[in-house]
């Protein structure tokens, strides 16, 4: 972008403009914060293995879960309405990482293991329908 | 021809709905633009379903400006109609989502810049479009499709990508609007 088309969008843009933004990204960041304070907790957890669902578990059963994963075991440690993974045999452990989820629609995903453990709620909500 | 063509741009509110050649033409050819952008956008994969630029507004946006609300509407209809038509989805919920959305955003956009075109910039109205297009979405999503309120853990996602989406719809729009240059851009 040459500095003329620059120049002339900063020219452009009105002080009303950057209050819009200001405004918005608030509302996003307040909104955010809001809904993260009063998601629910979830119910249970869905341990999926090459997209199929191997096992799936009450989130207040306390317990000690290892997988088989495409290249080496993981285990999932259920503790007091959290899952976190706590061992896994691939290179870069970023579902280890990922540490403690409890809320409905979180997961920890393990790629090189092709390994995804979400929360659910009470029912699947899954979407339908892609939009266009 | 040309003042024929300013007159009827300068008095958008006679009774009678006047359609000379030449806005024939540039409705016709905002339309194809919108189309081709609609087309193009439904093929280029998306990391999250939801997650879209909404480039097609492009189009609505340079219809707004250059034209007038009537037209930008007009636009906008028959692009989602014939869109749809093209991508096999007439009159299925994701139409709904799409038809419900863009004449929303629409209807905002045009009339920010009718009555603050001094306060928002093509960038602010674009911007403002862009939330507006995806929160009627999501709110047709909880009505019509999953009747379930943890829809709207998204809006807040959507919020911040509006920002985003909406600005480079805005930017391109200016720039393009600059490149016609049929009529000089209000602030």
């Amino acid at each position: 972008m040459n500095e003329t088309v620059k120049s002339s969008i900063l020219k452009v843009i009105t002080p009303g403009d950057k209050i819009l933004v200001v405004l918005i990204l608030a509302l996003g960041i307040i909104s955010l914060i809001a809904l993260n304070h009063v998601r629910q907790p979830g119910e249970s957890v869905i341990i999926e293995v090459n997209g199929q669902v191997v096992q799936q578990l009450d989130l207040n059963t306390s317990q000690e879960v290892t997988v088989n994963g495409s290249i080496g075991k993981i285990v999932i440690k259920i503790d007091q309405g959290t899952a976190r993974v706590i061992h896994s045999d691939c290179p870069e452990k970023i579902c280890v990482k990922t540490g403690k989820i409890h809320r409905v629609g979180e997961m920890i995903v393990c790629v090189p293991n092709k390994v995804v453990v979400k929360i659910n709620g009470k029912r699947n909500n899954q979407f339908d329908v892609i939009t266009q | 021809m040309e003042n024929e063509t300013i007159n009827s741009m300068s008095s958008p509110n006679n009774k009678k709905y006047s359609l000379s050649n030449s806005k024939l033409v540039r409705l016709s050819l905002l339309i194809a633009l919108g189309l081709i952008l609609f087309l193009f956008e439904s093929f280029i994969p998306r990391p999250l379903p939801w997650l879209k630029p909404g480039l097609a507004h492009i189009a609505t946006l340079i219809a707004i400006i250059m034209m007038g609300m009537r037209e930008a509407i007009i636009v906008v209809v028959i692009r989602v109609l014939v869109g749809s038509l093209l991508l096999g989805s007439l009159f299925n919920p994701a139409f709904v989502l799409s038809f419900g959305g863009g004449v929303t955003a629409t209807l905002v956009m045009a009339l920010t810049h009718r009555y603050f075109s001094r306060t928002f910039s093509i960038f602010g109205i674009s911007i403002l479009g862009a939330v507006v297009h995806n929160l009627t979405q999501l709110l047709l999503v909880q009505i019509l499709i999953v009747h379930r309120i943890e829809i709207f853990y998204l809006a807040p996602f959507m919020i911040l990508s509006s920002l985003f989406t909406g600005f480079i719809v805005g930017l391109l729009s200016f720039l393009l609007i600059q490149k016609i240059q049929l009529v000089s851009i209000p602030r």
